[in-house]
């Protein structure tokens, strides 16, 4: 063998070998870190119960009773500040949010200390249908399926939920099981809030509850709609089924293009055809075929290299949805 | 110079960078977290002698409580003095 190939390979082999006891090392000096910092705050709280049992008026009696009676006030006093950066840092999160977004700063203020952020990973249960759960879901970032399961097993999408958008309100509202399964499509991070906590904000601010009720309502219009398309299924007409399944996400998440009649959609085409399958209870074959059928109407443009489908004239898709038409 | 003697410079040169390069990101590792050890330490060091201010506080009330016994012990004494004083006092008179 070559002796510069010698050379490379022995090179390699101490960079590997170096690499691996490095994350050795890594890994154990982390461990003992994540000890001690768990062994500082256990020490700190026994010692600041055995502060709190020994009384304020006895420990100032002494000179050694005071100086421990400031350092408690110093370790509250930093406590406070890291409970303000959170209380400063979910407001902000809160302003990203729907529901309360609008909202006063005292409004708010109230609402960011009993929040909690939860990250989920694509195709994740977030909740299932008929879990007991009492949670209001708010969503910062990514895509939320909430769908039902029809009689045998398959999946039935009844709305797509994306940034800003919230869901679980139900629950948190009637305090009844899930009606309906929720599933992250994407990398999802939501704010979560828990009923009994709301409910003690909207005792204290009832405005809390405006927006929301704001945006309840006109979900039950959506709602209207959805049922109208449901009530219009006749002979599987996928053909009109999935153009106003179509239309419904374009509204919702379309952005308009330069040209002014076409609404470029907002989310990967994959995961549009994953919704509009599960929204009108089809095979993707099926929603492939009428995409394409679309596409060759001129209704839309499916671009596969960039993953994106924008609907050319949202009129004339609205006047084919009407139509129908059977092509699987 | 023959391919030999440019493979054993090229490896040695190989050697004393590649030794540089591990040495100084092991440093930085090794600082990083001696550093936040240290911290903790620290604050572990402070917990400790709060632990002896408590040790302290508690004994110096033990003595406020012995000095103050020991005054009403005084008292005490200084009463029951008066009192044999008085006592005795009585006695002489009834002698008379």
């Amino acid at each position: 063998m070559n002796s510069s190939v010698l050379i490379f390979l022995f090179g390699v082999l101490g960079f590997l070998s170096y690499t691996f006891f490095t994350v050795i090392m890594y890994t154990n000096r982390r461990r003992t870190l994540s000890l001690l910092k768990l062994q500082v705050e256990k020490e700190t709280e026994s010692l600041l119960a055995e502060v709190e049992h020994i009384g304020q008026v006895e420990l100032e009696q002494t000179q050694a009773g005071r100086e421990l009676l400031e350092w408690r006030e110093t370790i509250l006093a930093s406590r406070k500040s890291i409970a303000e950066t959170t209380v400063a840092k979910n407001i902000a999160l809160l302003r990203q949010v729907q529901p309360f977004s609008s909202l006063r700063q005292e409004d708010l203020r109230l609402l960011a200390p009993v929040i909690q952020i939860r990250e989920y990973a694509p195709a994740q249960e977030i909740f299932l249908e008929g879990d007991r759960g009492n949670d209001l879901y708010c969503i910062l970032e990514g895509h939320v399926l909430i769908y039902k399961r029809g009689e045998q097993g398959k999946r039935f999408g009844v709305r797509l939920f994306s940034a800003s958008e919230f869901f679980g309100e139900m629950a948190l509202l009637d305090d009844q099981p899930r009606s309906a399964t929720a599933q992250a499509m994407t990398s999802t991070k939501v704010i979560m809030l828990n009923r009994s906590s709301f409910l003690d904000v909207v005792a204290k601010a009832p405005m809390v509850s405006l927006p929301m009720m704001r945006i309840l309502s006109l979900r039950m219009r959506d709602f209207t709609d959805y049922s109208q398309v449901l009530a219009g299924r006749h002979g599987e007409d996928y053909n009109r089924i999935i153009a106003q399944q179509l239309l419904g996400l374009a509204s919702r998440r379309g952005i308009a293009t330069r040209e002014g009649k076409a609404l470029r959609m907002n989310i990967d085409l994959p995961l549009i055809e994953d919704l509009l399958m599960s929204m009108s209870s089809t095979e993707r074959e099926i929603v492939k075929q009428v995409l394409s059928n679309l596409r060759d109407q001129g209704l839309v443009d499916i671009d596969d290299k960039e993953n994106t489908l924008t609907v050319r004239d949202f009129a004339a898709l609205f006047l084919r949805s009407a139509q129908g038409g059977n092509t699987a | 110079m023959s391919e030999s003697t440019i493979n054993v410079l090229v490896s040695g040169l190989m050697g004393i960078f590649g030794g540089m390069i591990t040495i100084s990101i092991n440093g930085l590792i090794s600082g990083f977290f001696k550093h936040e050890e240290l911290l903790y330490q620290h604050q572990l060091d402070i917990i400790k002698m709060k632990k002896e201010k408590t040790l302290q506080h508690q004994m110096d009330i033990e003595l406020q409580k012995i000095s103050a016994s020991n005054e009403e012990l005084a008292k005490l004494k200084g009463e029951m003095a008066q009192l044999r004083a008085a006592v005795a006092r009585l006695a002489g008179m009834a002698q008379r």
